[in-house]
């Protein structure tokens, strides 16, 4: 019971927890910022092409443009707010209901993207756990609480979503099409496939795909190895070291996807999709030096 | 919430680690792709080599045939252009989508020859396709539609 508590509620320090709020808090506004434009711009499809997933279902018809931008606003807002900490009982849950909505409804359009699903799900753990104990508003004049595991579960939930999320695609592949995925050509086939739609609705493709799709033998390895990082992923939150050499695997594996079929994961890609394996709260410090010296610096001139 | 002193957070962690954990693995019982839970269907089917590709092709005066950008589908992402084609197609709106779409190739640089748009289905070998052959295996034409210059 002791060696399971260790696993999944290890004692870990607050700034950990801290430092993943900031960066995935921070990374969901800029993401929202950026996406700006696709999210208002599901305001201009036909409400025939309204097909509602995850929190959009509570609709039956699309919105006004109006309140689509409303429901933009009030992420941006609290996502300030909650990469900062401030107010974070609030802040976060809003920001973490928020998110999803915003991200369900602009899913709504015939076309789920899972680029986005485990942000939104970090966010959620985020917002259920103590993030804001420290290198926060709501944390000023305190002073860092101690490592403890309430800081800790939050962090390895963060990896096991992680985790499971690879380990369910994995698992979809298995039940679709049994170990065939591996030894047959359907890899190659989605790899031809997938570049073939690109050029033919006048996009970007990938030269290395195309190229390899000739070699047919190339095809059966990686379908091999992809399966492998997939279905073994759930091992990764069993201890430090494996996890990391598994998150290498993994954003190994979307460096695999982007080259052979131009497809952006941008949250694994960045590493943010694994940032809650490592020691994250060092860059903060890291950070917190340099701005103390810069600081100390700038007051002697 | 879990902040607390006490051992109230450990009720609290667990809940939310069952439910979390419950939710991600639940879309494998029903085999549906929602958000952000899913089943992550993409490339897990087995596939042949046949691409079946729903898009919108226009045409130059001297039959050249070029398909359209998804900016000329009003949007930025592939996939979201392709899921507009098909769903259009689906849906019996393929007119509309062709004539929507005539509108912006109107004020395009980068389709200025272009003088008619057909909305299609358009089926390849999607291996021989890269390796030079690029004929249709078979080719529904839905929509067609002029564009004014």
């Amino acid at each position: 019971m002791k060696a399971l508590r260790r696993v999944l509620a290890p004692e870990m320090p607050a700034e950990r927890l801290a430092m993943l709020r900031i960066l995935v808090g921070l990374y969901g506004v800029v993401y929202l910022l950026a996406r700006a434009n696709v999210i208002w711009g599901v305001t201009r499809y036909p409400a025939g092409q309204f097909k509602p997933v995850g929190l959009a279902v509570l609709v039956d018809t699309p919105l006004s443009p109006a309140l689509v931008v409303c429901g933009l606003v009030l992420a941006l807002a609290s996502g300030v707010g909650f990469s900062l900490g401030w107010r974070f009982r609030w802040t976060g849950p809003l920001y973490a209901a928020a998110l999803l909505w915003v991200l369900s409804y602009r899913n709504s359009w015939g076309m789920p993207f899972h680029t986005e699903n485990l942000l939104v799900l970090h966010t959620i753990v985020l917002a259920a756990g103590p993030s804001a104990a420290a290198w926060s508003f709501d944390a000023r004049g305190h002073s860092i609480p101690e490592a403890h595991a309430r800081f800790g579960w939050a962090v390895v939930l963060m990896c096991w979503a992680t985790a499971l999320t690879y380990f369910v695609a994995g698992w979809a592949k298995l039940s679709h099409s049994g170990l065939e995925w591996v030894t047959s050509d359907t890899l190659r086939n989605f790899i031809a496939y997938d570049n073939v739609r690109k050029a033919e609705l006048g996009a970007g493709y990938s030269s290395l795909g195309t190229w390899m799709v000739s070699h047919a033998w190339v095809f059966p390895p990686l379908a091999a190895v992809s399966l492998g990082v997939e279905l073994l992923a759930p091992l990764s939150v069993l201890h430090r070291r494996l996890g990391m050499v598994w998150c290498v695997a993994a954003w190994g594996f979307h460096v695999g996807v982007l080259a052979l079929m131009y497809i952006l994961f941008h949250y694994p890609i960045l590493g943010f999709a694994y940032a809650p394996y490592f020691p994250v709260e060092r860059l903060g410090r890291w950070v917190q030096r340099r701005w103390r010296r810069d600081v100390g610096d700038a007051q002697r001139v | 919430m879990s902040t607390g002193g006490t051992e109230r957070w450990r009720l609290w962690a667990g809940a939310v680690a069952l439910t979390m954990t419950a939710a991600i693995l639940w879309p494998l019982v029903p085999d549906e792709d929602s958000f952000p839970l899913s089943n992550y269907p993409m490339f897990s089917t087995p596939k042949t080599t046949r691409a079946k590709i729903y898009h919108v092709v226009g045409f130059t005066p001297d039959g050249r045939g070029m398909p359209l950008s998804p900016s000329m589908l009003d949007t930025d992402e592939i996939m979201q252009a392709y899921q507009t084609v098909k769903l259009a197609i689906r849906g019996g709106r393929a007119q509309a989508l062709c004539e929507d779409s005539a509108t912006r190739v109107e004020t395009s640089d980068d389709f200025a020859d272009v003088t008619r748009l057909e909305v299609r289905i358009d089926a390849f070998d999607a291996v021989r396709y890269w390796e030079g052959d690029r004929s249709t295996e078979r080719t529904w034409i839905i929509a067609k539609c002029g564009v004014r210059r």
